[in-house]
């Protein structure tokens, strides 16, 4: 079950692949009044994978699908390598998609799923038989070229799909959703293959997915996106501990909200009163103005010692690898924490919440 | 209590179910009984047994020219509606524009319109032009009454195949004409398939527009029954051609069947409205 690892693996020579960048510039989608897209820009260099990160209806598979060409949008433009191809048909960008469903031709089979794009680039037949034989190989599924779609497992279609579209040697990779029909220990498996071969490929990638986790698993930059915009752009990390936003905090991962008063600002250091009671956070806010603290579940901190927030333990949820507790506190806000799976703390008992001076961040709405 | 509620439930429906097949099928039994009787004129029950008529309907050359006619007609008139059926269906399936929910309304029109009027107009249509000659009209008429048949089956095949598929197929680098016999087609072909076995029972099975619109000396054998029947009354010879029709229609659906599934076919299309 391993991609090979050795760069040009699905192309014709040996030669390691060009990387082709990606530019998207105030482009903007309308569907009567509804606006699916709207002034969106992004850049994606050679070789990178970004994922477009969002709920249901944010735009993302909008914006992949212009990418495609599947749709033109109603203003802006598309650009890879410097080149405008804003009005090109999908089939002159030639960019390989693998569809959530995976979209395998069910009337053919998994060797001529994979060697479709190259008989009608009208590449010789031999020489097809070879490239399909390899990239099949590459994805541990050489065995199975003679077999019909409906008689390979999600895992292998999610493969094949996968060759097919790396078959051709695109300039851009574009993903919709690959991964969530399969189950979750083999999307587990998948996520860090993929991550692997888009790597060894090299090729750039634009990955659609309503998964935070397999979004920073995956990327190398993380786009959030809501109401067809993007909100946050950024490496997983600083998407993740510095959000922008509320969307931002809450779509990426759990946070506590909590509301403050804010007692005294420096640069980028702001005290805050959180019913009453004064902890520490980042970001930059007007002394006096009230807040909303955002501050992640692992950076919680439950104690019986006397600091923080007073209140009281709700709730204690054993996970094996760790406990997840529930903390209300006496305004009753609840307030999630992580803790070692080792700590003793039960249910009812009176507890303090607080945290690591910089892991709590103010956030702008 | 409940139980024995639906044990009588279930047999009221089965008895049902038996005297709706039994009212369907009686005329076929009684045409296949009726050309078995010894008796030159139709009667049932028959009053023995003999395969005569059988044997006279062979030595008779007018049923086998008119039953070659009929497949003639009908080969041309299948292929005459695929060709519009699959075009529509497909066109009407895939894009959305103006004027879309006329456009079907109008291609089904020919199910709408009665066939008697539909045969006067196209007789007219084709004396003036003075094109009423061979089975030209005959073909064109046909095709016209097949093709909405075959316009249903294949514009719900075409609505089933998944989108992404083509979008595919275009980003893999194929030319919108070549998504279309590649993928978009090979996906349609149980609705074509479907749709060219309604349309050439159809159109073999047709005996309005054939006898309005039959040049004279070359005459489908629906309407050639038609016409004997008329002129001299039903005759034992009629009722054997009529038996051998039933086994030839019989196994035209035998056949979909193994390809298909006749369920498929009959819930893909819509329903004769005569």
């Amino acid at each position: 079950m391993r991609f090979q690892t050795q760069a040009g693996l699905f192309g014709g020579s040996n030669m390691v692949q060009k990387t082709s960048s990606l530019r998207i510039e105030d482009v903007s989608v309308r569907y009567g009044n509804n606006r699916a897209v709207e002034n969106v820009s992004l850049t994606v260099n050679g070789g990178e994978f970004v994922s477009l990160l969002g709920p249901s209806g944010c735009g993302k598979t909008t914006l992949l699908r212009l990418i495609a060409g599947f749709l033109r949008p109603d203003g802006g433009r598309i650009l890879c390598d410097d080149r405008d191809i804003t009005t090109q048909a999908p089939y002159q960008r030639r960019f390989g998609v693998v569809f959530q469903n995976y979209a395998l031709f069910p009337h053919m089979t998994a060797a001529e799923n994979v060697g479709y794009g190259l008989k009608v680039g009208k590449v010789q037949r031999s020489e097809i038989a070879a490239r399909v034989s390899r990239a099949l190989d590459k994805v541990g599924l050489s065995n199975v070229g003679d077999r019909y779609p409906a008689q390979l497992s999600g895992g292998m279609q999610q493969r094949v799909a996968l060759a097919r579209a790396l078959v051709i040697e695109p300039a851009i990779l574009l993903l919709d959703e690959p991964l969530s029909a399969l189950d979750k220990n083999l999307r587990e498996e998948m996520q860090v293959e993929l991550r692997l071969l888009q790597k060894n490929v090299g090729v750039t990638t634009v990955f659609v997915t309503h998964d935070q986790e397999e979004a920073l698993t995956l990327s190398d930059r993380v786009a959030v996106m809501q109401s067809g915009r993007i909100l946050q752009i950024g490496p997983p990390r600083d998407v993740y501990m510095h959000p922008q936003s509320q969307f931002v905090s809450t779509f990426l991962g759990t946070t506590n909200l909590l509301p403050g008063k804010v007692r005294t600002a420096s640069s980028d250091r702001v005290e805050v009163a959180v019913e009453g009671y004064s902890l520490t956070a980042t970001g930059q806010a007007t002394i006096g103005s009230d807040v909303t603290v955002a501050v992640r579940p692992e950076y919680v901190i439950i104690s019986r010692n006397v600091a923080g927030i007073p209140g009281i333990i709700q709730d204690v949820l054993f996970q094996g690898h760790r406990l997840i507790v529930i903390f209300v506190t006496k305004g009753g806000k609840e307030v999630r924490a992580f803790a070692p799976a080792s700590f003793s703390l039960s249910r009812g008992q009176e507890a303090y919440a607080m945290w690591k001076p910089d892991s709590a961040r103010i956030l702008a709405d | 209590m409940t139980k024995g509620l639906g044990g009588l439930q279930t047999a009221a429906f089965g008895l049902l179910i038996a005297l709706i097949c039994f009212f369907i099928l009686a005329p076929l039994l009684v045409v296949l009984m009726a050309s078995v009787s010894p008796t030159s004129y139709l009667s049932f029950p028959p009053q023995g047994f003999t395969l005569r008529w059988f044997t006279e309907t062979g030595k008779l050359v007018r049923y086998w020219e008119a039953f070659k006619f009929s497949i003639q007609v009908a080969f041309f008139a299948t292929t005459l509606s695929l060709v519009i059926a699959t075009t529509v269906g497909i066109t009407i399936a895939r894009t959305e524009f103006v004027g879309k929910a006329a456009l079907q309304s109008f291609f089904l029109s020919p199910i709408i319109i009665p066939e008697l009027a539909l045969a006067l107009g196209l007789l007219q249509y084709f004396s003036q032009m003075g094109a009423f000659k061979g089975m030209m009209p005959l073909v064109l008429a046909h095709a016209a009454v097949c093709a909405p048949y075959a316009i249903r089956t294949i514009q719900a095949a075409a609505m089933k195949v998944d989108r992404n598929l083509e979008d595919c197929a275009l980003s893999l680098g194929a030319k919108p004409a070549r998504v279309l016999f590649d993928v978009t087609i090979p996906l349609v072909r149980p609705g074509i398939v479907a749709g060219a076995i309604m349309a050439f029972v159809m159109s073999f099975d047709n005996v309005t527009l054939s006898i309005f619109l039959s040049a004279p000396g070359s005459i489908p054998l629906p309407g050639l029954l038609y016409i004997e029947a008329a002129d001299t009354g039903l005759s034992s010879t009629l009722a054997a051609v009529s038996a051998m029709l039933v086994v030839f229609m019989g196994c035209m659906m035998l056949l979909v069947e193994k390809f298909m599934g006749l369920e498929k076919v009959a819930a893909t299309s819509l329903h004769e409205n005569k």
